[in-house]
């Protein structure tokens, strides 16, 4: 499986806990909201995690291109990271307005970001750290 | 691909999304005066007047604001100095919007033709500069389309102009009017509506991307109908064919998308509907209108549907997500993390675009018996649609800017 591909899976299996949580929120069932938040926010800091501690800095070794993409992404991960700060405290707080108004923002964010990883960077990881593949299959 | 980074000055767009409900609102009050003989007769000084203002004004200030933005985020299409460009295209825009509409009130020749060359220079202008930008980038296919369609409705409009005040070119009136129509509502309005809705859609409502074939073509095919109703009236019913693909499509995505219980999905849908029940019944208007007790109201109602029902609730929709959006990145853009304003929500709350949603649903569902009953009330609904909407553009923009002062 290519990095690509492996990456992408992630990216899907994130956006439907973010969704499921989203959804809870509406109907103010807020157990399930909070638990769908939770593993939403796992998942997707273990995913910038692998990013940022491994494939990022392997491709940035790679191709000696420090201050490009990966930059751009870092930068992104940070902006998702505060609205998963609020999407957290909204569950908590059960308050509806602020979490779907966190959810909405962190979705259309991580869908233009994950566009962004799908069709260019991760294409060039795939291209210049072929091997690393073997370390998320 | 969606960049905003590539965003223009989010200042930029938002003058001609602030403008277009106080034309709005100005259609609403002029409404008001217009007797019940104004109401029933489509080519009445007043009702011309009104409906370039409503498609100029209103719609023409939303679509240009879209098209702009959405050239520079899907293609990196921005012009040197793009404030001061995009100042003097609004200023043409509005001067034009008003100057042709009194000319048309007033039926004074010179006024249309000042008005005609305003708008053709800004208008056309702007589709000529916008496609060769575009075809320089290579991308965004199907905005090209509408943008040929906004050129032709402004050339179309011209030769109008041109042949009521000087008899030049020696066409057919009827035929230069329908081509004008069919180029302004469908050609230009409807292909940006689904050159926009390529992107909106798929980013706002977490919903699959459009089939590729259709995001090739069907731009293509919607601009190739359009053109060849404007030849020849009998082919008006080809005109559903490709609004009926778009729409198949749009619902299908929006019954897959993540996020369903946003009012946009039921805007998109609601809107899109429409705009086929009006291509569909263009073609047959002949025959369904001698059902009325004066049938020369048929052309107004259903232009008026085209416009209340089909293209208002997509516009709500897709502004309801554009405006936030764009004012939590620039927000984003100059304070990278933290700060007051933590989400788009804190903008443009759901429920803002909820009590949109219902207003646009009343005037949609209303409308044919308010028009044939109790046509005076119109103009109220399409006031309280325009403070609403205006008030919301405006808030959204307050708040952004006391979440900036604060944090500087």
């Amino acid at each position: 499986m290519s990095i690509t591909t492996a990456l992408q899976q992630q990216h899907r299996q994130c956006d439907e806990f973010l969704a499921q949580a989203e959804s809870a929120a509406r109907a103010a069932q807020w157990g399930d909201c909070v638990t769908a938040t939770q593993v939403f926010c796992q998942m997707t800091e273990a995913h910038f995690a692998l990013e940022e501690e491994s494939l990022f800095p392997a491709f940035e070794q790679a191709t000696g291109m420090s201050g490009g993409p990966t930059q751009v992404m870092r930068g992104e991960h940070a902006q998702a990271r505060d609205l998963m700060q609020g999407l957290q405290d909204a569950a908590q707080n059960w308050d509806a307005d602020d979490f779907i108004g966190c959810a909405e923002t962190l979705l259309i964010l991580l869908q233009q970001h994950n566009m962004k990883e799908e069709n260019i960077l991760y294409p060039m990881c795939d291209r210049s750290i072929p091997e690393f593949a073997e370390r998320i299959a | 691909m969606f960049q905003p980074e590539f965003s223009l000055p989010v200042a930029l767009p938002l003058r001609f999304f602030r403008t277009a409900p106080i034309w709005l609102a100005l259609v609403a009050l002029l409404a008001f005066g217009l007797d019940e003989s104004d109401w029933q007769q489509r080519f009445s000084p007043a009702m011309l007047a009104l409906t370039h203002l409503l498609m100029l004004g209103f719609v023409g200030n939303i679509m240009i604001g879209a098209l702009l933005q959405v050239s520079a985020v899907l293609a990196g299409v921005k012009a040197t100095n793009p404030v001061f460009w995009g100042q003097l295209l609004w200023l043409a825009l509005q001067g034009g919007a008003a100057l042709l509409a009194a000319g048309l009130w007033h039926m004074q020749p010179i006024w249309l033709q000042a008005a005609a060359v305003i708008l053709f220079t800004s208008l056309g202008g702007l589709a000529l500069w916008l496609l060769i930008a575009l075809w320089r980038s290579g991308v965004a296919t199907p905005l090209r389309w509408a943008i040929v369609g906004l050129g032709l409705t402004a050339l179309s409009g011209v030769l109008l102009v041109s042949l009521l005040s000087t008899g030049w070119p020696a066409i057919a009136l009827n035929d230069l009017l329908r081509a004008h129509i069919a180029l302004g509502s469908i050609a230009w309005v409807v292909g940006l509506i689904i050159a926009v809705a390529f992107t909106v859609v798929p980013m706002f409502l977490v919903a699959p991307a459009w089939p590729s074939r259709l995001n090739c073509y069907l731009s293509l095919a919607l601009l190739a109908t359009v053109l060849a109703a404007a030849l020849d009236a009998r082919l008006l019913m080809l005109l559903a064919l490709p609004v009926l693909s778009w729409l198949l499509a749009l619902l299908k995505l929006l019954r897959h998308s993540q996020r369903r219980a946003d009012p946009a999905r039921y805007l998109w849908g609601w809107g899109g509907f429409n705009l086929l029940l009006v291509t569909v019944l263009i073609p047959w208007m002949d025959q369904w209108s001698s059902l009325l007790s004066t049938p020369s109201q048929a052309p107004i109602m259903l232009a008026a549907y085209f416009l209340f029902a089909g293209v208002l609730p997509i516009i709500t929709a897709m502004l309801a997500k554009i405006i936030p959006f764009l004012l939590w990145m620039d927000f984003r853009l100059k304070i990278k993390s933290g700060g007051g304003l933590r989400h788009m929500g804190q903008l443009f709350p759901e429920r803002w675009l909820k009590k949109l949603a219902y207003l646009c649903f009343s005037m949609g569902i209303s409308f044919f018996p308010l028009y044939l009953l109790a046509f005076k009330s119109i103009p109220i609904i399409l006031i309280i649609y325009a403070v609403a909407l205006s008030y919301c553009i405006e808030s959204a923009l307050s708040i952004q800017n006391k979440a900036k002062i604060l944090q500087s």
